[in-house]
C-alpha cells in the first residue's frame, strides 16, 4: 500500500507539544501525521528533566513509572556560596524523558495518529487550493491544517510568515552533562546563581536518584562568547563535584527566554512549544507549558472540521485560551527575567542569600518577593505567579 | 561565509533560531550553511560548544 498522502492535520516535531497536539487531534477522529526528524524524539535528552505536579496536572497525570526522584528541597546557593534552603516548594519531580515522550508519542499513535520518525522536512509551503505542503526530499505530504511543534531550530515558521529570529537576550544558551558524585540527594534541586558560574542565567542539580544527577546551566545569549557554555559548565562542574566518580552524556542547546510568539496562528498553520517560545522564561522549563499548548492546539483543529470541511478561522481559539492560561504566566516570568537580569547582580544575591539562610520552611515566593523588593509592579507580579 | 566544525557540533539547533538572516538550517547532515549568511556572528558566540568560526577570519589566517 502506497504511504498516505494527505491528512487533515500533519504535525511537524514529535516532542511533548508536537506528540500531544497530534493526540488531540486524533482522540476526535481526524487524520494526523506526525513527524519527526530523528529515529526517537527528544534523543539525546536536552533538559534537567525536572517538572512541577501543578503545572502538568492541566494536561496529564504523572506516571509513577516517569518518576525517578521526588523533590523535597530546593537548594539555592548565593555567588559567593551562602545556602538558603526551600522546604515548601509544591509537589515536584525529575522525570525521565526518554520514557515520557515516547509515551507520549505512543498515546498519539493509540489515539489514531500515524507516527514517520527519521522524517526531515525540508520546506513547507501554502498551496494555491489553501491547503499546505512539506516538502521531504522528492516527497511531499499535504495536509489542511499544520501544526509547527520543530523546536527553537525551528525554521519552517519562517517559511510561513513568522519572523521567529530571537536576539541575543532572548536565548540562553546551554551545556548538560550526567554527573555521578556521592554528595548528591535524591531529594534536593540545587540552583546556583551570579556571573561566576553562569552570567545571565544559573547552573543547576536535578538529582535522577542518589548520587547521580543531571547538571546543567544557561548563560544568556548577550553575556556568551564561543564555547561559553561548555566551559562554564566545566569549571562549575570541577567546583562543585571534584569527588565525581562519572561524567557522561555532555550536549548542549538553546533554550528560548522571549515572551510567546504572537500570533500563534496563521491561516491554517499553528506553532506549539520551544518553536512558540512557550517556555518559563525565569528558569527556562517548558514540557507543561508544551503539553498544555499542544493540547489546546489539537482540540483547536478539532473544533476548525464541521462535518469534514475545515475552517481555519476556527483555529483562533488556541491562541485565546493559551493567552488566559499559562501564556499569561509566561509573560510574567518574563517580565521578571528581565528585571533580574538587569537590576540585580551578585553581591544584591549575597545579601539576600545572608539574610534568608537562617529561615526555615521558605517557598519560592518569599525569596522572589525579597528579590523584587522596593519594586511593587514586580512584586505584584511575583504574587500573581507564585501566590 | 561561517564555517561549522561537524566534528564538534552537537546539532542542537541554538544557532539556528538566532541567525538573522534565516542561512542556517539544521538537517539529517547537521547544521548547513547557506549563501545568505552575512557573516554577522551572532552564532559564532551564542554557539555553546564552540562549533562554528567565522568564515572571514579563516580566509586572513
Amino acid at each position: 500500500m502506497p504511504d498516505k498522502k494527505h491528512f487533515n492535520v500533519v504535525v511537524v516535531g514529535a516532542g511533548p507539544a508536537g506528540a500531544n497536539a497530534a493526540r488531540h487531534a486524533a482522540l476526535g477522529g481526524l487524520s494526523v501525521c506526525l513527524l519527526d526528524r530523528l529515529e526517537a524524539p527528544s534523543h539525546p535528552v536536552r533538559c534537567g528533566e525536572g517538572v512541577g505536579l501543578k503545572g502538568m496536572s492541566l494536561s496529564v497525570a504523572i506516571k509513577p513509572e516517569w518518576i525517578l526522584s521526588a523533590i523535597r528541597r530546593v537548594k539555592m546557593i548565593s555567588p559567593s556560596g551562602t545556602l538558603v534552603e526551600l522546604a515548601n516548594i509544591g509537589e515536584s519531580y525529575i522525570i525521565d524523558r526518554s520514557i515520557f515522550d515516547s509515551d507520549i508519542v505512543k498515546s498519539a499513535i493509540e489515539a489514531g495518529a500515524e507516527f514517520r520518525n527519521n522524517t526531515n522536512v525540508d520546506a513547507a509551503e501554502r498551496l494555491t487550493n489553501g491547503k499546505y505542503a512539506c516538502h521531504i526530499g522528492s516527497e511531499k505530504v499535504t495536509a489542511d491544517c499544520l501544526v509547527l511543534a520543530d523546536g527553537v531550530e525551528s525554521r519552517l515558521a519562517r517559511d510561513l510568515g513568522w519572523n521567529t529570529r530571537l536576539s541575543p537576550s532572548n536565548m540562553e544558551t546551554c551545556a548538560i552533562a550526567r554527573v555521578s558524585d556521592p554528595s548528591i540527594a535524591a531529594d534536593a534541586i540545587e540552583f546556583h546563581v551570579g556571573n561566576r558560574f553562569a552570567p545571565g542565567g544559573y547552573a543547576w542539580v536535578m538529582p535522577r536518584g542518589e548520587g547521580i544527577a543531571n547538571v546543567g546551566l544557561g548563560i544568556l545569549g548577550s553575556h556568551s562568547i564561543s564555547g561559553g557554555a561548555d566551559e562554564f559548565l566545566t569549571a562549575f562542574i570541577n567546583h562543585r563535584f571534584p569527588n565525581r566518580t562519572d561524567l557522561t552524556n555532555r550536549n548542549c542547546g538553546g533554550v528560548p527566554v522571549a515572551p510567546w510568539l504572537d500570533p500563534l496562528v496563521r491561516g491554517g498553520v499553528m506553532i506549539v512549544g520551544d518553536a512558540a517560545r512557550q517556555v518559563n522564561a525565569l528558569n527556562g522549563g517548558g514540557i507543561a507549558y508544551a503539553l498544555h499548548a499542544g493540547q489546546l492546539a489539537g482540540e483547536a483543529a478539532l473544533l476548525a472540521f464541521v462535518n469534514g470541511k475545515f475552517d481555519e478561522t476556527k483555529l483562533s481559539i488556541y491562541q485565546k485560551k493559551w493567552a488566559k492560561g499559562h501564556g499569561k504566566n509566561q509573560r510574567i516570568t518574563n517580565d521578571l527575567k528581565n528585571f533580574l537580569i538587569t537590576r540585580r547582580d551578585d553581591a544584591f544575591y549575597d545579601r539576600i542569600a545572608e539574610s534568608l539562610k537562617k529561615r526555615k520552611a521558605l517557598g519560592y515566593l518569599s525569596v522572589f518577593l525579597r528579590t523584587f523588593a522596593g519594586h511593587p509592579v514586580m512584586m505584584w507580579k511575583t504574587m500573581k505567579l507564585f501566590g | 561565509m561561517v564555517i561549522v566544525d561537524k566534528s564538534k557540533c552537537d546539532n542542537c539547533g541554538t544557532c539556528v533560531a538566532m541567525c538573522s538572516p534565516a542561512a542556517l538550517r539544521l538537517d539529517k547532515a547537521g547544521i548547513a550553511v547557506s549563501e545568505k549568511c552575512v557573516e554577522c556572528g551572532a552564532c559564532v558566540k551564542i554557539c555553546p560548544i564552540g562549533a562554528i568560526r567565522s568564515g572571514i577570519k579563516e580566509n586572513h589566517a
